[in-house]
Parts: C-alpha cells; structure tokens; sequence
C-alpha cells in the first residue's frame, strides 16, 4: 500500500469516527435540531429538537450553551384559557425508552440575543448537558419556515 | 323494457334514498364554519390612538374598508408570535389580486416598550410588508388591550432584563365597518380560516 493510499484511509477512518462520536448507542439520541429563522433584529429565537433516551435509565436535559447566543433558557409554552405563556424550566426530563419532542407551540431552547442574524441553511452549534455528567455539541440547522404565498 | 327484478329493486331503493335524503337535509342549517366564532352582532371597536410600525399616527378609522384579522403579540415571542403570523399572512396570500375582498392583518404590540414602530416595521415585514403593526405609549396600548378583553401579563424582568409578556392568542375578527364580528380561537389553520373568510366576505363584503 503506497503513503498516500495510506494517508488517504487513515483520514477516510478519522473522518468516520468523528461522524458516529456523537450517538452512542445506549444514550439520548438527538434528531431533527433545527432553529426557526426569524425576522432581522429579532432579539428571541426558537430551538426544536427530538430527543430520544435508548439507556436504560432516566436522564434529564440540564442545560445549552452556544457560543453563537448569550444565553440559552429552556423553555415550554402553555396554554390555559385563551392564553398563551412561556415559562422557563429547570430541566427537562428524559424517561427510557421514550421520545421528547422540543416542537413549535411546546418545549423550545429559547435563544437569546444572537450575535448575528441567522439565515436559512446556517448552522448553529449548542451544547447540550445532561445529568449523567455528558455533554453534546449538537448542530442545529436554520430553517425558514414561513408559508410560501 | 325487461329490466330485471335485482335492477329494478336497486333502482327503487335509491330513489327512496333520495327522497328521504331530501326530507331530512331540506332543513339542514348551511354548512356551518369551521374556525370563527362570530359575535351575535358586531360590536363597536374601542377607540384608540396609536403609532404604526411608520410612526405614523393610527386609530380604529384604519381599519375599516375590508375586514381584518387583529393579533396581539410581541416581538421578544419567538415560537408561538411566528406560527401566527405565519399563519396570518398565508390567510391574506389566500386572497391575493382581490382587492378589497382581500383581508387585512393587523400586529398590536402589547411589548410597547421594546416594540418601537422600527421594530415593529422590521420584524413584520419579514411575514408580509402589508402587514399593520400598532404601537405607542404603554398606558395607551395597554388600554386598547383591555378594552378588546385582551389579557396580558408582563412578567417580572431577570437579571439581564428579559421579561415575559404572557396573552390571549385568539385572532379578532374585523367587518369592513371596523366593527368587532367574531374570533379565531386556537389553533390557526390557515385552509379553516381562509374557507370561513371566503364565506363571509362572499356574503357580506
Ligand atoms: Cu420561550
């Protein structure tokens, strides 16, 4: 086998390491991260994410971080009454076997004051920390979802 | 003509079908709407003197002339705000090139103090540059609201000075008379509210 051939299955295998690193397979499985672009100057924007736990045991959401927003809260909103409120949560908690579904209208990262606008197809890097000590550098898509007229 | 007997009984069975079904829904009320909740008669629509997202002086004379869909909302409201405005300005596209029958939707800020006309002008014309957008001063905002029965709630702002504005989701009607004729409860579905817009505005634009 030449060097270069070499080099070239090394990187090749390097590069799929780095690709499956981030599911392991008995842990949370994070699918679908994507944020909802919003209008220019918006100081608020929304993060969506399917979180399923394969382990055996229950974890909890605790945290986000991204360099790319001051601040990151996790949200729910609620509707009672006619009305409709945010309200931050400590955590969200993640039973075995089961599917959290962050979604428009329910759970959301709240992503505060971005330090750029962000266009349809950016991604957004965020760090996700739960329970048991792991962290998760997660990539979110930006997706415009308004309905074509 | 032969017919045979099984033909002739299915014959017989469908029109006694018929006849019945026209004994039954004769009477039928037409078909009723899916999304709107009307007022048993308009009502007068509070006065108020505003801002729009130009600066521009704004009151209840605005919105006459065609109906309109009025939201109260914030721009700091980045999951459920969006989904209605979304919602709002795929209802108004649904009539594009009707001129007047074309319904007009409003953004009332009950975030008066972070909602600038600038703002406001920037964050709507992204769903959709027709859109009015009403702000102004605090005490006055706050007054329109209540008097359309409006809840808010501002929440107590944290240590970065961020703050909540908690309020009713339900999208008011307008008639082209600028009167109050009815509602939008939750959940806004852009195909239910067009089909209802297009039944009242058919019959009394
Ligand atoms: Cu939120």
């Amino acid at each position: 086998m030449s060097a270069a051939l070499r080099a070239a299955l090394t990187a090749v295998a390097a590069l799929q390491l780095v690709a499956c690193a981030p599911v392991p397979e008995d842990g949370v499985v994070i699918e679908e991260a994507w944020i909802r672009e919003a209008p220019p100057g918006a100081r608020a924007l929304a993060g969506y994410m399917q979180l399923r736990n394969q382990g055996g045991d229950p974890v909890a959401l605790l945290f986000a971080n991204s360099d790319t927003f001051d601040r990151i809260e996790l949200h729910q909103t609620l509707h009672d009454d006619g009305r409709m409120r945010m309200v931050e949560v400590d955590h969200v908690p993640l039973p075995p076997g089961q599917t959290v579904a962050f979604a428009p209208g329910g759970l959301h990262l709240m992503l505060f004051a971005p330090s750029e606008t962000l266009r349809d197809g950016e991604e957004v890097m965020i760090e996700l920390t739960f329970s048991d000590g792991t962290a998760r550098d997660l990539r979110f898509e930006v997706r415009d979802v308004r309905e074509r007229r | 003509m032969n017919m045979p007997r099984a033909h002739l009984l299915i014959v017989v069975a469908a029109l006694l079908a018929a006849v019945i079904g026209f004994l039954v829904f004769r009477d039928a009320p037409p078909p009723a709407h899916q999304a709107v909740t009307l007022l048993p008669e308009p009502r007068p629509l509070p006065a108020f003197a505003l801002v729009d997202q130009h600066g521009a002086p704004i009151d209840e004379q605005a919105l006459t002339g065609r109906w309109h869909l009025v939201f109260f909302g914030f721009t700091h409201c980045p999951d459920i705000c969006p989904m209605t405005l979304q919602t709002l300005a795929a209802v108004r596209g649904r009539f594009d090139g009707e001129g007047s029958r074309q319904p007009g939707v409003v953004f009332v800020s009950i975030d008066p103090a972070r909602d600038g006309p600038e703002m406001l002008g920037d964050y709507l014309a992204y769903y959709d540059p027709d859109i009015i957008g009403i702000t102004g001063a605090e005490d006055a905002v706050a007054e329109f609201a209540r008097a359309m029965g409006v809840a808010v709630v501002m929440g107590e702002a944290d240590a970065q000075g961020h703050y909540n504005v908690d309020h009713t989701t339900a999208v008011f009607l307008l008639d082209p008379k600028g009167r109050l004729a009815g509602l939008f409860r939750i959940p806004h579905r852009v195909d239910a509210m067009a089909q209802d817009l297009g039944r009242l505005i058919g019959s009394r634009g």
